[in-house]
């Protein structure tokens, strides 16, 4: 059988709590969004996503990667390739961007199972991620939030079996962003819940019920895509029942697009009983229903990611972070990263991948001579990203530019591997310490040049994903 | 074949070092070499001077800087080890003039920092890896393990820092004229843990020159010449991926110590040296190289900072005209700098912060991550 046979969320660590938005003092427990920090994106959320959900499994059947994103961050030169290569696929991966529509989520999941059912992949993963960035005061910024999640779909014993699926295209203007906008526009709220979000998913769970395979009147759970909570309670009713909708996680994690739903998804397998069922419904430019179900429980790991909390405290914080503020220059622009250099080195920087010298000498980055024997030539490549390590030497530097500085940076000793400079991201300064046993994360490690620049970080290491 | 003791310098020179608003690094040259020339006597440059020996960090036209500013048309070449800059300089003049390829040689070393509109080294981002890419910042790397190894902080830095700024009221010719305290170094701000700006030396302008020549010939010239008894120069892997580091000292340091002191028959350094102007980029930096160069031993330094060991009318006095801190660091000036400061400690000519009968000095410069060093030894005839 085809089906979801592993599944893995990313939350980003920085949470920005809404009562800030409304120039109110933070107070805890009060509700907040996730929030991708300056050095995430929907790419990197996606990198991490994935590393949760494959674990230690051997990476080698991965025929096909669907990235889906209405937030990557090229509109030329695609995702999926530099997440191949962040996550050491083979070359012969066929790799595909879906973006365009929050509902690529869902469109990516049913394309990869078609061709895992097909046989024109043996195992295919799909990353799902969004930044639901609004303008500055809008009820996006508000309602949305950032998050990643990642799907392994391959024969077998699944962990969660798609029973049957329908769609429903609605050609509507209720919600866009044109090429060259930095946020999304919406039409008129009423119009937006009825016509944009309400019609079209009703459409496309009646479509599923009328196939006759899954009712979605009689399933146990509802998983509902939702751009706030008033649309998400509206549409749980007119299926049926709000006892059954799944926690949206409104108001923690927050609205996040095209991974809002799935990430739902991920939370339930962990709870959900075997043999119970689902109806997954995610909206965009109309509708995708799944009728799902539950094989066998996964690892209980969402209640540590919700609790992986770095809440900020100001409201200066999220504008430095996303780049909102009006400043004497632009952005660090110099002439960028020569693309030349980038290919020499995309295997170090993408993947964090070093070499070992017949001699056993590990390092980084590959070189020609060994720093142990001398002797040139000898290596076979490495790649640390999976490796865990300790801090040997760090400091706090405050000069070097920063949305949040100062920047802690040290020298990693990668577990039986090399000793790398690293950033560390997602730990207070004041956590920083000799010694703390680290994990390496997948960041955007600057813009210089105008484009995103991918590398390492290092970040405490936690029970959470 | 050695160098010791082949070569002399009779003459030195240095500008002002501060930040030069008015002033070209053209100008800075002229400044120093100008000095030079009167100090050594001469009088004909272009008959007298055979080869030049030029360095900079942030000069664009390399060689023509130094040969359009002197119109002094001869051998030139730029050498180049980040903060070292200034002593590897003076090792290519002392190997220029001990090989016989050359009988009187200019060393020179300038920067211009201040005409790029940045307060501090740039920071220019390159490459994807290296970051964050600033000074303060790979020389902090010491302080966590050390300051953990052997109980030392942030106030025994703050006392470096003191003394230094105390040394540079001494010299006219010193950037930063002001004394300050223990609890202000403490309370400035932040630039890379465990560095607060009074831990960072301050970065200037300037020009620094001397004159080497073969030791036969200097007589020709006057009786005070300093005798080159070592220059020495070190690599050492990068710290941050040297498999091997321990974080307690800078290797270089050791490594070009080590062969500084093989050249000039030097076994017991803190007996044999009078006077010591060593790299203090940072007050760590300092405090690492009281050790690293063998002056006392390893994880000692607390005791002497507290001891007043380095300051003047201490045992070995170190910078004694402020230091990168308080005179001000134009990069690849700074190692002609340390030897225009000892020239002037030997020949008794050092005024308020003379150390009386000083026969023997050592500079120290080291640069890079840091990865390269290079020492000089200078005795009195």
């Amino acid at each position: 059988m085809t089906g979801i046979v592993a599944c893995g969320a990313w939350i980003p660590a920085r949470r920005l709590p809404l009562p800030l938005l409304a120039g109110k003092a933070a107070r805890e427990g009060a509700p907040e969004r996730a929030l991708a920090w300056a050095d995430e994106d929907a790419l990197t959320m996606a990198v991490e996503a994935a590393r949760d959900c494959l674990g230690g499994r051997d990476r080698g059947d991965i025929e096909l990667l669907l990235f889906a994103s209405t937030t990557g961050p090229y509109a030329e030169k695609q995702g999926a390739a530099i997440i191949a290569a962040a996550l050491g696929l083979a070359p012969g991966v066929r790799t595909v961007d879906v973006g365009s529509s929050l509902r690529g989520g869902t469109q990516a999941l049913l394309l990869a199972l078609d061709a895992v059912r097909a046989g024109s992949a043996r195992a295919a993963l799909v990353l799902v991620a969004d930044c639901r960035e609004g303008a500055p005061g809008s009820a996006l910024e508000a309602n949305g939030g950032d998050a990643a999640v990642a799907f392994l779909l391959a024969g077998g014993e699944p962990l969660i079996e798609v029973i049957d699926s329908a769609s429903e295209s609605a050609e509507s203007v209720d919600v866009w962003r044109r090429h060259g906008d930095r946020f999304t526009h919406a039409w008129e709220e009423r119009f937006v819940l009825a016509h944009g979000y309400l019609e079209p998913a009703l459409a496309a769970a009646g479509r599923l019920g009328a196939r006759g395979r899954f009712d979605p009147a009689r399933c146990d759970h509802l998983l509902l895509s939702a751009p706030d909570r008033k649309a998400h309670e509206a549409l749980a009713r007119a299926l049926g029942g709000a006892s059954r909708a799944a926690d949206p996680l409104l108001g923690s994690v927050g609205a996040c697009g095209s991974a809002h739903a799935l990430l739902q998804l991920v939370a339930l397998a962990e709870t959900a009983e075997p043999g119970a069922s689902a109806l997954l419904v995610n909206h965009g430019d109309g509708a995708d229903a799944l009728g799902l179900r539950f094989r066998r429980k996964a690892e209980a790991r969402m209640t540590a990611r919700l609790a992986r909390r770095l809440p900020l405290t100001s409201p200066d914080q999220y504008r430095r972070a996303r780049d909102l503020l009006v400043t004497e220059y632009a952005g660090n622009d110099f002439q960028g990263i020569s693309a030349t250099v980038h290919r020499r080195e995309r295997a170090e920087d993408l993947a964090l991948a070093g070499q070992r010298c017949a001699c056993g000498h590990a390092q980084f980055p590959r070189e020609r001579i060994c720093g142990a024997c001398g002797v040139a030539d000898r290596f076979t490549d490495e790649v640390f990203a999976e490796r865990r390590g300790r801090l040997l030497t760090y400091t706090l530097d405050a000069f070097f530019p920063t949305p949040e500085p100062p920047t802690a940076v040290g020298v990693v000793q990668v577990d039986d591997g090399p000793r790398i400079y690293l950033q560390l991201t997602d730990v207070p300064a004041a956590d920083v310490a000799l010694g703390m046993a680290l994990e390496f994360t997948f960041r955007r490690i600057h813009t210089v040049g105008g484009r995103p620049n991918y590398f390492w970080k290092c970040r405490p290491r936690g029970e959470a994903a | 074949m050695s160098i010791a003791g082949k070569a002399a310098i009779i003459g030195a020179g240095c500008s002002a070092f501060a930040e030069h608003w008015t002033k070209s690094a053209e100008d800075l040259v002229v400044d120093a070499v100008l000095e030079a020339y009167a100090d050594a006597g001469i009088v004909e440059p272009r008959r007298q001077i055979d080869a030049v020996f030029a360095g900079s960090l942030y000069a664009p036209m390399g060689p023509v800087h130094v040969t359009e500013a002197l119109k002094l048309y001869k051998p030139t070449t730029m050498v180049y080890n980040y903060c070292a800059t200034g002593t590897e300089a003076l090792r290519a003049a002392v190997m220029a003039v001990a090989s016989g390829a050359h009988e009187t040689v200019l060393a020179v070393g300038f920067d211009k920092p201040k005409d790029r509109g940045v307060s501090g080294p740039s920071v220019n981002i390159r490459g994807v890896r290296e970051l964050p890419e600033t000074p303060a910042g790979w020389f902090a790397l010491c302080a966590a393990p050390y300051f953990a190894r052997f109980g030392a902080g942030r106030e025994d830095l703050a006392r470096i820092a003191v003394k230094n700024h105390h040394n540079g009221t001494l010299a006219p010719k010193s950037f930063l004229k002001k004394e300050i305290t223990v609890e202000e170094a403490l309370g400035a701000r932040l630039i890379a843990w465990p560095f607060g700006l009074y831990d960072c030396a301050a970065q200037t302008d300037g020009a620094a020159a001397v004159i080497v020549t073969r030791r036969d010939l200097a007589r020709n010239y006057h009786d005070r010449a300093v005798i080159v008894r070592a220059v020495a120069s070190a690599s050492a892997p990068h710290p941050h991926t040297d498999p091997a580091h321990d974080f307690l000292r800078w290797k270089p340091t050791v490594a070009a110590a080590e062969a500084a002191y093989a050249i000039a028959g030097i076994s017991d350094p803190m007996r044999a040296i009078d006077v010591a102007q060593l790299h203090d980029c940072f007050t760590l930096t300092e405090l690492l190289s009281y050790e690293d160069l063998g002056f006392i031993a390893k994880g000692a330094a607390r005791e002497h900072i507290a001891a007043g060991t380095f300051a003047l009318g201490g045992e070995l006095p170190v910078n004694t005209d402020g230091g990168l801190k308080a005179f001000g660091h134009p990069t690849a000036a700074t190692g002609l700098r340390m030897v225009y400061e000892n020239v002037l400690q030997l020949q008794g000519r050092a005024g308020a912060r003379q150390v009386p009968g000083a026969a023997t000095a050592l500079s120290h410069n080291i640069g890079g991550y840091p990865t390269g060093c290079a020492v000089s030894i200078l005795s009195r005839e």
